[in-house]
């Protein structure tokens, strides 16, 4: 990392953390742990759908899974939170395996089709899986997270490890883009023949992508069920997937960035237009449509832009 | 032991509820061919389709035929202002952003039928009463001959218009090869005004048929989507005639999955179906090159 890259996380962990000192309303930390959340499994599916280009549907899937088994972990086994953290990693990867394996053999809308069936696969078996009261599909009671004897069940402190562990991601996959992996993945991007000829295991880098994209939804998933004590086969639906396409999107593809950004803002228009009541979801479908429109590079992009124009003039000035 | 009464029953439910995502796969087929775009407001339309045409039979005393010719032909003029709207205001973008635009035109269109009609499910009144005739062993409802009929009528249709008329030539040629099409004098951008249309019409005219026989409420949009990509991936992307054949197959597929196993099956059967089918045969049942 050089000076600059340093100083400008500083200032974000710094930033972050004071906005969750200073904020004291329930509802305010419930948003900011609600974009955490999110960001995590976008950073997924910006990875695998910006990076390597391909449109995972099933990002939602692995969501739901990585809250399934946090959850039966913690209230069927009743094991430590760190446990269902780490099964919550471990199935996913276990599943998107072979799964990325035979899917990756297709491309674009194909294999798009592909993750959106298995999306639909995973949520009808996820809906038939009951813990607790018979007739209630999910698992409720999930407790809230604690490591050993630090609970994490007071909401700011909830969000202090939610955006810990966003951070870490942003932070990992930022380094790992910024790698021998990141330039491997530029160059299958530009040409996944040209690639190959230059040395590129293709295969072995898009699967790795994928699986740990996978990974994080599952993370994600894990971190919601025990927000929410509670996990149902809603968690795993396809709206979900979506949802998370449309944040990359909007948040700007190429840009791990996007992210965040995306997710920060889809959250927030919910959130702003929810006064208009019945018109809700109305004004949403409106600024989505409108965003993907006439900024289809998303916000990064127009970070980047800004930022040029602004250095231009710097320029001329001189 | 399942007798074969049974299997005949499952048979034709099957045909039916296929003869309906034939309908939806058709429209996807039509615009994906003029446009190279999956239009993900598709679901949409054919639920607009049912929830207005069962208001303007059982709210205002239509005619249920003349309801449901309005009804398509209003939401295949919606279809069309969309595309020229929205999917020509995106033309700068990629195609991924387009298909998420046409997605935010279907979120517009749910809550618009939220707004307007509220969250209650729709549905029409059976076309000609409730009798049921008799197949062998079997028993179809009559509404399930006018599903099946409309539908046969309406492919028939479509494959004339392609087959016989300028216009419908105009969108195969288009399909084929979109440049060399422009420098044959057709307008692309007309041709996929065209297409939005018809697909929006022929989504409509699944939505109205299916209302008597499945309530259609605001939010049936995705999962009718999903039916249709089902149909489009078994039969063959961009295929018309494959169209036809993955709804059915899918119907059927979905009938004997649920008498036969259970009703969850009844999800995973078909799904299970697309993803052999995308890793076995690409191309899809009746799809040209891959």
């Amino acid at each position: 990392m050089n000076g600059g890259r340093i100083l400008a996380w500083m200032v974000g962990v710094v930033c972050l953390g004071v906005l969750i000192a200073s904020l004291k309303s329930s509802y305010h930390l419930s948003l900011l742990i609600n974009i955490g959340i999110n960001t995590i499994a976008a950073v997924g599916m910006s990875l695998i759908f910006g990076q390597i280009g391909q449109m995972n549907m099933g990002q939602a899937a692995f969501f739901g899974l990585g809250g399934y088994t946090a959850g039966a972990l913690a209230v069927k086994y009743e094991l430590a939170s760190i446990v269902g953290l780490a099964g919550a990693l471990a199935v996913p990867i276990v599943l998107a395996v072979p799964i990325g394996w035979i899917v990756l053999r297709l491309s674009g809308f194909y294999l798009a089709m592909a993750t959106l069936a298995f999306n639909a696969i995973v949520v009808a078996v996820l809906s038939q899986f009951e813990i607790g009261p018979p007739g209630v599909s999910g698992i409720p009671g999930i407790p809230a997270m604690a490591f050993g004897d630090l609970s994490f069940e007071e909401q700011n402190v909830y969000a202090v490890l939610v955006w810990t562990i966003t951070l870490a991601v942003l932070a990992f996959s930022d380094n790992l883009l910024r790698s021998r992996v990141g330039r491997a993945l530029r160059a299958i991007r530009g040409s996944e023949t040209a690639a190959m000829v230059t040395g590129v295991d293709v295969t072995k880098y898009k699967l790795m992508i994928f699986v740990f994209g996978c990974a994080l939804a599952g993370l994600g998933g894990a971190l919601s069920a025990h927000n929410n004590s509670f996990v149902g086969p809603d968690s795993a639906a396809l709206s979900l997937s979506i949802f998370l396409l449309v944040a990359v999107v909007v948040g700007g593809k190429t840009s791990i960035w996007g992210a965040p950004l995306g997710v920060a803002a889809l959250v927030l228009l919910v959130e702003g237009v929810s006064q208009y009541g019945r018109y809700e979801i109305l004004a949403y479908g409106i600024l989505l449509t409108l965003a993907l429109m006439f900024f289809p590079k998303g916000i990064a992009g127009l970070v980047e832009q800004l930022h040029a124009r602004l250095s231009r003039r710097a320029v001329s000035r001189v | 032991m399942m007798g074969f009464s049974e299997l005949l029953q499952f048979a034709l439910s099957g045909l039916t509820v296929g003869s309906i995502y034939a309908l939806i796969a058709l429209g996807f087929a039509v615009m994906l061919n003029a446009t190279a775009l999956l239009n993900f407001a598709q679901g949409q339309f054919v639920m607009l389709g049912g929830v207005m045409a069962a208001i303007l039979a059982t709210q205002h005393g239509w005619l249920v035929t003349a309801a449901i010719i309005v009804t398509v032909a209003i939401v295949a003029g919606i279809s069309g202002i969309c595309e020229r709207v929205f999917v020509v205001g995106a033309r700068r973008a990629d195609r991924i952003t387009k298909e998420l635009v046409t997605l935010g035109v279907g979120i517009m269109i749910e809550s618009v039928v939220l707004l307007a009609w509220g969250a209650d499910a729709f549905s029409l009144p059976y076309f000609s009463g409730t009798a049921s005739i008799a197949i062998g062993p079997a028993t179809l409802p009559t509404q399930a001959l006018w599903i099946m009929g409309v539908s046969a009528i309406a492919m028939i249709a479509l494959m004339s218009f392609y087959r016989f008329t300028i216009h419908g030539q105009a969108m195969l040629a288009c399909a084929m090869n979109r440049e060399a099409a422009e420098l044959m004098g057709i307008r692309p951008g007309s041709v996929a005004t065209l297409s939005f249309i018809f697909g929006g019409g022929l989504g409509a005219l699944g939505g109205a048929l299916i209302a008597p026989l499945v309530p259609m409420s605001f939010s049936v949009g995705l999962t009718m989507s999903i039916k249709g990509f089902a149909a489009l991936v078994v039969g063959g992307l961009g295929s018309i005639p494959g169209a036809i054949v993955g709804g059915l197959v899918i119907g059927m597929v979905e009938s004997f999955s649920a008498g036969l196993l259970s009703s969850v099956f009844k999800e995973i059967v078909p799904m299970l179906l697309i993803i052999v089918m995308l890793l076995v045969r690409p191309r899809g049942l009746l799809g040209g090159k891959a």
